[in-house]
């Protein structure tokens, strides 16, 4: 069971992407880096903004970084940002991600064309994140 | 000013259509074309997100507005994924192709009501120039 957010969550995160056949179809010909911003919630246990970094390209995960600086995180080609409450929703699948950023809950920068060419690819990472086994921050024993 | 042109308390399903009409203008400029010579009214509706907002052809700009339109001349309606779907579906004549697969199954949503188009006769060119600016094909 791995802590949200931490490095460990986002290396098992890495490695089932990774590991998934159909990521690496849908993805075949992405080439792009992505940060997540988990924003801060401090009566959550989350007292900073997080940012998680995942490279991808053609179909895998060639590199990862947590708790990377703001300018670095930024400075990618697509970042996903949502209150730290928000991303929990979206791993226990209570949130769907595509309504959640038709609803403002959970905001994208970036290039949406690229985007909505890979939303298969795209839904398969969230779809991954549902798998890691997590045990999260506010609701640690 | 620029080509798409939102309110500023646009946010969620507006600010997604803007970026993606930015996004394709800015890939193939003549797109921008699409927005010249016509005027008109839409709404587009994400039912199960329970979100809409409205779209205006006026002056050679396309203003995406936080709120819907009393009356529009053309409202969409259907669920967030068909939305985000309609942007790759490959078109023939501004209309899904229902030549291809994917354009069969926008078709086969429009006869079982999971896509509701209100307009599409009266204002056809509107339904196409929309087409035409969010399709990422």
């Amino acid at each position: 069971m791995a802590l949200f957010p931490s490095e460990a969550w986002l290396k098992e995160y890495v490695d089932l992407i990774n590991s998934s056949k159909e990521y690496e179809e849908a993805a075949a010909t992405w080439e792009g880096d992505l940060c997540y911003v988990f924003e801060a919630e401090p009566d959550k246990g989350v007292p900073t903004d997080v940012r998680a970094w995942i490279d991808l390209w053609h179909g895998k995960c060639r590199g990862y970084k947590f708790d990377l600086p703001a300018e670095e995180g930024d400075a990618s080609k697509f970042i996903i940002r949502a209150p730290y409450s928000r991303w929990k929703q979206v791993i226990n699948k209570e949130l769907d991600p595509i309504k959640g950023m038709m609803q403002g809950k959970l905001k994208l920068k970036g290039d949406l064309p690229t985007i909505v060419r890979y939303v298969k690819a795209a839904n398969e990472l969230v779809n991954l994140a549902g798998h890691v086994p997590t045990e999260f921050v506010d609701e640690q024993s | 000013m620029g080509f798409v042109v939102t309110d500023p308390d646009v946010e969620g399903l507006g600010v997604m259509l803007a970026d993606l009409i930015r996004g394709n203008i800015e890939a193939d400029p003549d797109r921008a074309r699409l927005l010249h010579g016509i005027t008109g009214t839409i709404n587009v509706r994400a039912s199960d997100a329970e979100v809409d907002v409205g779209m205006e052809f006026r002056d050679g700009q396309l203003l995406v507005h936080a709120k819907p339109f009393p009356k529009a001349d053309l409202d969409i309606t259907t669920d967030a994924d068909t939305l985000m779907g309609m942007s790759t579906v490959p078109l023939r004549f501004g209309m899904p192709d229902a030549s291809k697969a994917e354009g069969r199954a926008v078709v086969g949503k429009m006869v079982r009501g999971e896509l509701k188009v209100r307009g599409m006769v009266t204002k056809p060119k509107l339904l196409t120039r929309l087409q035409r600016l969010l399709s990422v094909g």
